[in-house]
């Protein structure tokens, strides 16, 4: 489910049920359609009947115009999205041998298995015929290989190859679909001679593609994205929480849960660069530098349900920052350290802790600092769960492709 | 039978517009008033001239090109009648938003420039600021306090590239990790949790 649940509650084994799910409701609409039946397949190329033409050419306008729907409202991350890379030459051959078989079988690959589910022995005939071509491709890929990996383009686009935006080429593929739907009807009326009186009952269509054309429309008129999303925190009310200083944890209790990691549990997020991170960070603390807290790699770090997190920098400026972006684009749990690292070093390292004052508050208050400054100062400033030295976590991205296809 | 077919078309049809349609809406009435998309603002925060360091305010009073910038004083309105900069406006943190505040500074062509007790605040109030659709707002670095005896009053050279951000301790010699008494901080092999990020594919 990786670009539309991409927070990872859906791991890869859940992702085989939903395939599954997916695969059923294919094959269910697949057969409904007709398309066990490989006359009703051939009949494309023989101009009697272009239904396949009519399903495969509108579920894949459906799927474009929600696809960038969806892209719009931020519902789906384009970048989790697979991309076949182009390889040309395999293309063109694949291409041909998978026409050459469409009109020879009357089936493709996926509807070869609907049809020999129900009982059609030439399917079943056509999946053998699969099946030994996948042995000779196996057993001869090295004599194929140049053809398989040749005139390799990667991830090319029509629509940047013609040099139009992609919302022209959008509306663009939707005219296309419209007039082929049209022109194929009228083929295949002159094919089947079929009376007018057939004609005359056919139900019109007109909303449909009066919906499509407006679909088309307005993906042309609204921009890729909106400059505000659903999901973002307004500005007034992140001032609110500024300017009532809600934003701030402070530094009495950072070291309270430096120190006592177990009892109050936060998460450091140091937001400088690399550079100063690696130079000295807060036990404990993880890496988020400001100008990528944008990206989606620390985004489940960031919305830990229930995890207090605490961003900090050298002074105030830069961990304000981050929290502003970070809080805008919805990540609600953040505060960041008061006074930065510098503050914290003035007031457990540096200042005098002996106090006259008899004022129950700051006379603990002090003596707290001095301890946790003796704490410290004696390197015992480890988490209690993590045995060697200071943890400096690193989050590295793997990315596993999945092969798939039909 | 066609009729029934076209009529569960022509309903799905509907449904599908209207439910895309609501959702849009949806979006624009839940959807923050921003004018600047947050990736925008967290490209324009980031840039290093965003802050106007003590030298080149000084460089900025001698040229007497300050006037060119709007001014605006962030601080609370007491403070600010004790003295500001000259040719400042004074809106404090908590009204930064209000209409009429920002009217005051919607002046085209003038860059913005924020300065406050505390350097933090100006850059909160400059990433509101970008967000809500001013192009050129500028910070001023360090607090008032510090700019006033610093520049304005005498100019101090070793302030020239000052501000709230840089380290004030070598934070090392506080910290000692792993129980080494020399104080030499001494650094384990990262901890590396793998995130899979799987990428699927389809067809047909």
């Amino acid at each position: 489910m990786g670009p539309l649940i991409p927070q990872g509650f859906v791991n890869a084994d859940l992702n085989l049920f939903f395939a599954f799910i997916i695969g059923l409701g294919f094959g269910y609409v697949l057969e409904q359609a007709g398309f066990s039946s490989s006359r009703k397949l051939a009949g494309v190329f023989y101009g009697y009947d272009f239904v396949v033409l009519r399903v495969f050419f509108t579920a894949a306008i459906t799927a474009m115009i929600g696809l960038l729907f969806f892209g719009y409202l931020g519902w789906i991350d384009w970048n989790l999205l697979y991309i076949n890379p182009t390889f040309l030459w395999s293309a063109i051959v694949g291409g041909a041998i998978m026409g050459f078989g469409f009109i020879l079988g009357g089936f493709c690959p996926g509807t070869s298995l609907t049809g020999a589910v129900i009982g059609k022995i030439d399917a079943m005939v056509f999946i053998g015929g699969m099946f030994i071509g996948i042995f000779i491709f196996g057993e001869f890929y090295d004599a194929f290989q140049p053809i398989y990996t040749g005139a390799f383009l990667g991830n090319v686009f029509v629509y940047d190859t013609l040099g139009i935006t992609r919302d022209t080429f959008a509306m663009l593929l939707i005219v296309v679909a419209l007039a082929a739907f049209i022109i194929t009807q009228l083929i295949e009326d002159k094919v089947n001679k079929t009376p007018v009186i057939v004609k005359n009952e056919r139900p019109s269509y007109w909303i449909p593609s009066a919906v499509m054309i407006a679909g088309g429309l307005l993906l042309l008129l609204l921009p890729t994205q909106p400059r505000s999303s659903w999901h973002e925190v307004s500005a007034e009310k992140i001032l609110t929480t500024l300017s009532n200083q809600q934003h701030l944890t402070g530094i009495d209790e950072v070291a309270y849960s430096i120190i006592n990691g177990n009892e109050l549990p936060v998460l450091l997020v140091d937001v400088r660069d690399a550079e100063d991170f690696a130079r000295f960070s807060l036990p404990g603390a993880v890496n988020i530098p400001l100008d990528q807290i944008l990206e989606h790699r620390y985004e489940s770090t960031l919305r830990t349900p229930g995890q207090k997190i605490i961003l900090y920098s050298n002074s105030n400026t830069l961990a304000t920052q981050a929290w502003i972006i970070a809080t805008r684009a919805g990540m609600d749990n953040l505060t960041i350290l008061a006074g930065g690292l510098n503050g914290f070093v003035q007031t457990i390292f540096q200042d005098d802790h002996t106090t006259d004052s008899h004022v129950m508050d700051i006379e603990f208050q002090e003596r707290f600092r001095e301890k946790a400054k003796d704490y410290f100062m004696s390197g015992k400033a480890v988490p209690a769960t993590k045995s060697a030295g200071t943890p400096v976590i690193k989050l590295i991205e793997i990315e596993k492709p999945v092969q798939g296809g039909c | 039978m066609n009729k029934i077919q076209a009529n569960i078309l022509k309903n799905a049809t509907l449904l599908f517009a209207i439910v895309g349609m609501g959702t849009l809406l949806v979006q624009w009435i839940v959807a923050p008033d921003y004018s600047a998309k947050n990736e925008t603002v967290l490209l324009a925060i980031t840039d290093d001239a965003q802050k106007i360091l003590p030298l080149q305010l000084q460089e900025m009073i001698a040229a007497g090109n300050l006037a060119s910038f709007t001014l605006v004083d962030l601080r609370m309105p007491q403070e600010f009648g004790r003295g500001s900069l000259a040719g400042a406006i004074n809106i404090p943190i908590g009204e930064l938003l209000k209409n009429g505040s920002l009217k005051l500074m919607k002046k085209p062509g003038n860059p913005i420039l924020l300065f406050s007790d505390d350097e933090s605040q100006a850059a909160a109030a400059s990433v509101l600021l970008i967000s809500k659709g001013f192009d050129e707002v500028k910070i001023l670095a360090n607090d008032y306090e510090y700019i006033k005896t610093n520049v304005l009053e005498n100019f101090q050279p070793a302030s020239a590239f000052s501000k709230s951000e840089k380290a004030r301790f070598d934070y090392n010699r506080f910290f000692r990790t792993g129980g080494s008494d020399d104080g030499a901080s001494k650094r384990t092999q990262p901890i590396i949790i793998q995130t899979e990020i799987v990428k699927t594919q389809g067809g047909c």
